[in-house]
C-alpha cells in the first residue's frame, strides 16, 4: 500500500531534511555512514551527534527519527528507494501544509538528498534491526507491581478475619504506534512462577549470545 | 504519554493510514503491475509554458543523469525518480526528450515510449543505443515531433 | 588525482588506485564491456532497451540473478571457478558483483593480469584492482568465471580496445 499521508510526528524531521543543502546533506550522509549500526535509536543518535557536534541536537534527533521511521516504511513495503522517493514528494505535493509544498528546485534537490540518506547502509540495517524489534502486535514498554494488604471481613463492622498480600502487575505496551497498558492480580506463588519462567529466558539468552558471539556476527542486542 | 518510551514508539505504519483530512489533491496515480509498468495521469492536464517545461526538463535530466551514470542495471535507471517525474510531465515534454537525445545519446527509450506509444526500435537493435537514437530521431522528423 | 569522474563517493575503496582508460560514454555498459563488446548495452531484460543473448521470460526479466549473468558468460566460453581475482596463466578472467542479493557489476581481467571496468552506462572505462570497486555502489565479487585464452578472444579484445581509443580521440563515442 503507498505512502498517503506524512505523520505529524515526523513532519519536524522531513522539514529539516528539506531545509538541507547539498553540503550539510553530503556531512550527514558520510557521518551516518561512518557510524556502526547499532542497537537502539538512541545510540546511533548519540553516535552521530558526536561527530556532528556543530548541528543542533534537536534538528538531528528529529531528522533521524524521521529517516528511521521513512527506512522502515521502505523495508516494510519491499519496493525500491526510487519508487518511495516518488511516492513521498507526490504526497507533499498535494499536502495542504506549506511547509511540504516545496517549489519543483527544492523537490529535486530534497529527492536526490532523501534517496541519498535512505540508502546508508548503516542507517537501513540499524532500521532493520529496531523494526524487527517491534514487528510483533504488542510490544513491551515498562512494568510495575503495585503490593497491598487485601482484608478479609467476616462482618463489615467487625476487624478482619484474615488478610493477604496480593500484587497487581501493570504492563505498559506499544501497539500501533500507541502507548497501553493493562494490569493482572497475581499472589505470591505467582510472582514465583515469572520469576523461574524470567530466569530461564535469561539462561537461554546468555546460551544463545555466545553462539551469536562465536559466529561473529555483531550483536544487536540493546542489552 | 508516548514521549518517555522514546525511540520504542518509532513506527512507520501511520504514513499508510488514510488521511481524512486530504482535500483538493489533483494528482492520481495507476499502475499496471507490482514493478515497472506504470501510467501516471498527473499534472500533464495543466497548462505549462514552453520554457516552463523546458526548464522542468532540464532540471530533472540532469539530476537523472548524474545519478545514474555509475549504474548498469537498466531497470534502476529507467525507475530512477527524476526520469519518472519527466514521464509525468506527459507528452508535451517529448520534443525536449528527443533533443535532448540528439545532443546526447541516453537511455531516454522507456520514456519515449511511454508518452508516444510509439517504438520503432527493430528488436536486433536491442542496447544499441547509437541505433536506437537513429530510429527515434528517424521517427521524430517523420512525425514531426522535433 | 581529482575525482573528475565522481568515483570517489559511490567507491571508496578506490581511491586514487585507478586509471582512466576511456572516455565516458553511453555506448554500453559494464557487462557488455565485460562480455566484449563496446556497441550496445547488455542486461537481462525483455524489450530493446538492452540486449541479453539468452531470451528470457517476464518473471525472469524482473527477477535478475546471478545465475542470469552465469548463463549468459557461460555462451562465451566461460566455467565457474574459485572467487580468486588473481591471474591464472592461460586463462581469462570475469568478476561479477552483487549488491544486496543482486548482480550489479562485472569487471574483466586483461592479459597480463589487471582488471578493467565500464563504470555503468555513462561513465568512464577504468583499469583497476577487483577489491577497487568493492564495499561501495557495487557490492562485492560474488562470481569469478574463467575461460582458456585463445588467440581469437587475444586479438578480439585487442581491437575492441583500439577501436573504444580510436573513437574517444574522434569523439565518436
Amino acid at each position: 500500500m503507498p505512502i498517503t499521508r506524512i505523520p505529524d510526528r515526523y513532519r519536524p524531521g522531513v522539514v529539516k531534511i528539506i531545509e538541507l543543502d547539498d553540503h550539510k546533506a553530503s556531512e550527514l550522509e558520510e557521518t551516518l555512514a561512518a557510524c556502526l549500526p547499532t542497537p537502539g535509536f538512541k545510540q546511533f543518535l548519540s553516535a552521530v551527534q558526536s561527530r556532528l557536534k556543530n548541528w543542533k541536537p534537536e534538528d538531528l534527533h528529529a531528522i533521524l527519527r524521521s529517516l528511521y521511521s521513512l527506512s522502515l516504511a521502505v523495508a516494510d513495503e519491499e519496493i525500491s528507494v526510487d519508487e518511495f522517493v516518488i511516492q513521498l514528494t507526490s504526497v507533499m505535493r498535494c499536502s495542504d501544509q506549506t511547509d511540504l509544498r516545496i517549489s519543483e528546485e527544492t523537490e529535486v534537490a530534497f529527492s536526490s538528498h532523501l534517496k541519498k540518506l535512505l540508502s546508508v547502509e548503516s542507517l537501513t540495517l540499524a532500521a532493520k534491526a529496531l523494526g524487527l524489534r517491534g514487528d510483533y502486535q504488542r510490544s513491551y514498554c515498562d512494568s510495575r507491581i503495585l503490593t497491598d494488604i487485601r482484608p478479609i471481613f467476616g462482618s463489615p463492622t467487625e476487624k478482619p478475619v484474615g488478610a493477604f498480600v496480593e500484587h497487581t502487575l501493570k504492563i505498559e505496551y506499544h501497539e500501533n504506534g500507541e502507548h497501553k497498558e493493562f494490569y493482572v492480580v497475581l499472589d505470591n506463588g505467582d510472582l514465583g512462577k515469572i520469576r523461574k519462567v524470567l530466569d530461564r529466558a535469561e539462561s537461554k539468552a546468555a546460551a544463545l549470545k555466545s553462539i551469536i558471539r562465536e559466529s561473529g556476527i555483531p550483536d544487536f542486542d540493546r542489552s | 504519554m508516548g514521549a518517555y518510551c522514546g525511540d520504542r514508539l518509532i513506527g512507520y505504519r501511520e504514513w499508510r493510514e488514510p488521511d481524512k483530512e486530504r482535500i483538493g489533491c489533483s494528482v492520481s496515480e495507476k499502475r499496471k503491475s507490482d514493478i515497472f509498468e506504470f501510467l501516471v495521469v498527473s499534472e500533464a492536464a495543466r497548462e505549462e509554458g514552453a520554457e516552463e517545461i523546458r526548464s522542468r526538463f532540464t532540471l530533472w535530466a540532469n539530476v537523472w543523469r548524474n545519478e545514474t551514470r555509475n549504474i548498469s542495471n537498466v531497470r534502476e535507471v529507467i525507475g530512477h525518480y527524476a526520469y519518472r517525474r519527466i514521464i509525468e510531465m506527459g507528452p508535451a515534454v517529448v520534443p525536449y526528450v528527443l533533443r535532448e537525445l540528439e545532443r546526447f545519446p541516453d537511455l531516454w527509450f522507456y520514456a519515449l515510449r511511454k508518452l508516444t506509444n510509439a517504438n520503432p526500435v527493430r528488436q536486433e537493435y536491442a542496447g544499441n543505443v547509437r541505433k536506437m537514437r537513429e530510429a527515434w530521431l528517424t521517427w521524430a522528423k517523420k512525425n514531426k515531433k522535433i | 588525482m581529482a575525482d573528475d569522474f565522481g568515483l570517489r563517493a559511490p567507491f571508496p575503496n578506490l581511491r586514487d588506485n585507478y586509471k582512466k582508460r576511456s572516455r565516458a560514454s553511453t555506448r554500453y555498459n559494464c557487462i557488455a564491456w565485460a562480455a566484449g563488446e563496446s556497441h550496445r548495452h547488455w542486461w537481462p531484460d525483455i524489450g530493446t532497451d538492452v540486449y541479453w543473448p539468452l531470451d528470457l521470460t517476464l518473471e525472469e526479466s524482473l527477477d535478475c540473478t546471478l545465475d542470469n549473468f552465469i548463463q549468459a558468460f557461460e555462451l562465451l566460453g566461460y566455467e565457474c571457478c574459485e572467487k580468486s581475482t588473481s591471474r591464472e596463466k592461460g586463462y581469462q578472467k570475469i568478476a561479477i558483483y552483487v549488491k544486496d542479493g543482486k548482480p550489479s557489476h562485472a569487471a574483466r581481467q586483461l592479459w597480463r593480469g589487471t582488471w578493467v571496468s565500464k563504470i555503468g552506462k555513462g561513465n568512464v572505462d577504468i583499469e583497476h584492482t577487483p577489491a577497487g570497486l568493492e564495499r561501495g555502489l557495487y557490492g562485492m565479487v560474488a562470481q569469478v568465471m574463467k575461460r582458456p585464452w585463445t588467440v581469437r578472444n587475444f586479438l578480439g579484445l585487442f581491437l575492441l580496445a583500439l577501436k573504444v581509443k580510436l573513437l574517444g580521440l574522434l569523439k565518436m563515442d
